[in-house]
């Protein structure tokens, strides 16, 4: 019987708790407690969590002996750059290894349309991944600094490769073969959905004839012109677009929607921000990934709106929706999204709109016009051809706002409001698995639609308080990362 | 978590039709029905309450407790009550 029972006498029952208790109180005692947030970033590493089955010990587990610890005169310890390789091995040795990579790559891009390790596809993406720090995105094309003094090589130090200085044709393939390259690539650069739609007749009626992003820096007000050109170019007064770039590629840079969720605050704005910093350097790599395929990509600026609205183009290409807020929601992604695109001359697929149920649900949910302060975001059960004022594009039957008011209350706040987009009802985390059934469910059926955004309200989504971000273990870039990502595995 | 979930449901199916073959006891459709529904019910609450903690939505994980996962439990005691008093009649 022993085999199967224990026996425990009350003496060692309660021994066991008093044990217990101890326990409890010493961890209590020796568990640090704190006051403000200085305190905690103060705090030791046990606040940066890691897997259980990795430890912290007192020593790392290579050998280090200080008395004989020297910093080196240069960081020659990677042996990085050309010269301080060749202060060891000769320059001899350098330039012919070099010359043999030169010699590769010349070879690879002369096999047409190959996707193998040397191709003049491959070294476009290698390319396009280093010069961002290099370049500046912006209607120009990609621009490599002249170095002061000759390069020892100068064919590879601070050039770029592109298919004329590989000696080949430019990139030809299908439009569905480019989209899915370009998808690809962008996907690497940081973009999150990707579209494409043509640059029609119609869609031109929406392009603004001027850009204002220079006003952002006080510069001039820059035009728009179309001219039967190879290249795009920029005069002082005119970006100019060649005829032959139809395309209009539309892509997506998620934001951080724990950071939205906090909104009106400074981590909501630094979220708001972090679009057009993770967008110029996306757009960079875009650009040079384009030029060395033999085409090009045109974005006027990485700030607010660029040739025509965002929302417009992004509804046009399927990216999302148009909403209440009068912006484009996107499926995966929700409202807390910064909406791009470029004009491009490479040859893609007309990409087409999506319905996933979201403009039917914001004919019921006014979740983000009961939370505006600025009451800037309309209430009607309908929407309407008649703009709001003169600020907005006429010729849509939409939820138009009250772009005045809405600005003049973000800029109150010292630093911005979107508290709308913070607390859409689209911006669930995909975790619980509630939130897959509810946008099945509004996506094929409206019937649900008030019911399921005042059960959003009574539990709870939405707001959260600032402090609380502080606290948060997020992904990198403070957003989820793993768009594209199947039960853990990767999709083709 | 849910292959253990899957395990212990997987065990206590087969312990019933266990116990139900050894009792010779039966439930009827709509015991089998109920239960089915308060058993899915009380899954359906266990992955949205730790996915809500998961998403630091700790008042959509209670009223998931509240909402879902008590139906649930009753549903689950219905159906065990009413085999439960059909058994004591018989």
């Amino acid at each position: 019987m022993n085999k199967f029972h224990t026996s425990l006498s009350r003496r060692d029952f309660m021994k066991g708790l008093g044990l217990a208790s101890a326990s409890i109180g010493a961890v209590a005692a020796v568990s640090p407690i704190f006051h403000d947030l200085d305190e905690v970033a103060s705090a030791d590493s046990s606040v940066n969590k890691r897997p259980w089955w990795v430890r912290e010990v007192d020593k790392p587990t290579i050998e280090i002996d200080w008395d004989k610890m020297a910093a080196l005169a240069i960081p020659t310890e990677g042996c990085h750059l050309p010269p301080l390789l060749a202060e060891f091995v000769g320059w001899d040795r350098v330039n012919t290894a070099m010359a043999q990579g030169q010699t590769a790559l010349k070879e690879g891009a002369q096999k047409v349309g190959s996707r193998e390790a040397i191709s003049l596809l491959d070294t476009a993406i290698q390319e396009a991944s280093w010069p961002h720090f290099l370049t500046q995105a912006g209607w120009r094309e990609p621009v490599t600094p002249v170095l002061a003094d000759p390069a020892p090589i100068p064919e590879l130090v601070g050039s770029i490769m592109t298919h004329e200085t590989l000696g080949v044709a430019k990139w030809e393939g299908t439009p569905e073969e480019n989209f899915a390259l370009l998808k690809s690539a962008m996907r690497f650069f940081g973009a999150g959905q990707i579209a494409s739609i043509e640059l029609d007749t119609n869609v031109k009626k929406m392009l603004y004839p001027q850009d204002a992003s220079r006003m952002f820096f006080n510069g001039p007000i820059m035009s728009y012109k179309f001219e039967d050109v190879d290249k795009g170019y920029m005069t002082d007064t005119n970006y100019v677009i060649p005829n032959t770039a139809r395309w209009i590629v539309t892509y997506t840079t998620p934001m951080p929607k724990e950071m939205y969720r906090t909104a009106p605050s400074g981590v909501c704005y630094a979220a708001n921000m972090s679009r057009y910093r993770l967008n110029h350097e996306t757009m960079a790599c875009v650009q040079q990934f384009l030029k060395t395929l033999g085409y090009q990509g045109l974005q006027s600026a990485p700030f607010p709106n660029g040739i025509c609205p965002s929302p417009a183009v992004g509804t046009l290409s399927g990216l999302g929706e148009m909403d209440r807020i009068n912006q484009c929601v996107i499926p995966e992604e929700g409202a807390v999204v910064g909406i791009y695109k470029f004009i491009t001359d490479l040859p893609l697929p007309v990409s087409k709109p999506i319905d996933f149920g979201a403009f039917r649900f914001c004919h019921s949910c006014r979740k983000c016009a009961d939370t505006c302060p600025a009451k800037a975001i309309s209430f009607e059960e309908e929407p309407t051809w008649e703009p709001a004022g003169p600020w907005s594009t006429a010729g849509k039957r939409a939820y138009f706002k009250n772009e005045p008011e809405c600005k003049l209350y973000q800029h109150s706040t010292g630093a911005t409001c979107q508290i709308c987009t913070g607390v859409c009802v689209f911006n669930v985390n995909t975790k619980a698995m509630i939130h897959e059934v509810v946008k099945s469910t509004l996506s094929t059926t409206g019937i649900f639609n008030s019911f399921l955004w005042k059960a959003d309200v009574a539990f709870g989504y939405g707001h959260h308080d600032a402090a609380e971000w502080w606290d948060l273990d997020l992904p990198r870039y403070g957003f989820d990362t793993t768009m594209g990502v199947r039960d853990g595995g990767y999709g083709k | 978590m849910w292959f253990t979930i899957g395990i212990l449901v997987g065990a206590l199916i087969l312990g019933l039709i266990w116990l139900m073959k050894r009792h010779n006891f039966s439930l009827t459709w709509y015991e089998w029905l109920i239960g089915a529904v308060g058993l899915l019910m009380l899954l359906f609450t266990i992955q949205n309450y730790f996915g809500s903690l998961a998403e630091v939505e700790p008042k959509a994980a209670n009223m998931f407790l509240l909402v879902i996962g008590l139906p649930g439990i009753i549903l689950l005691a219905l159906s065990w009550q009413l085999a439960a008093r059909r058994a004591k009649k018989a």
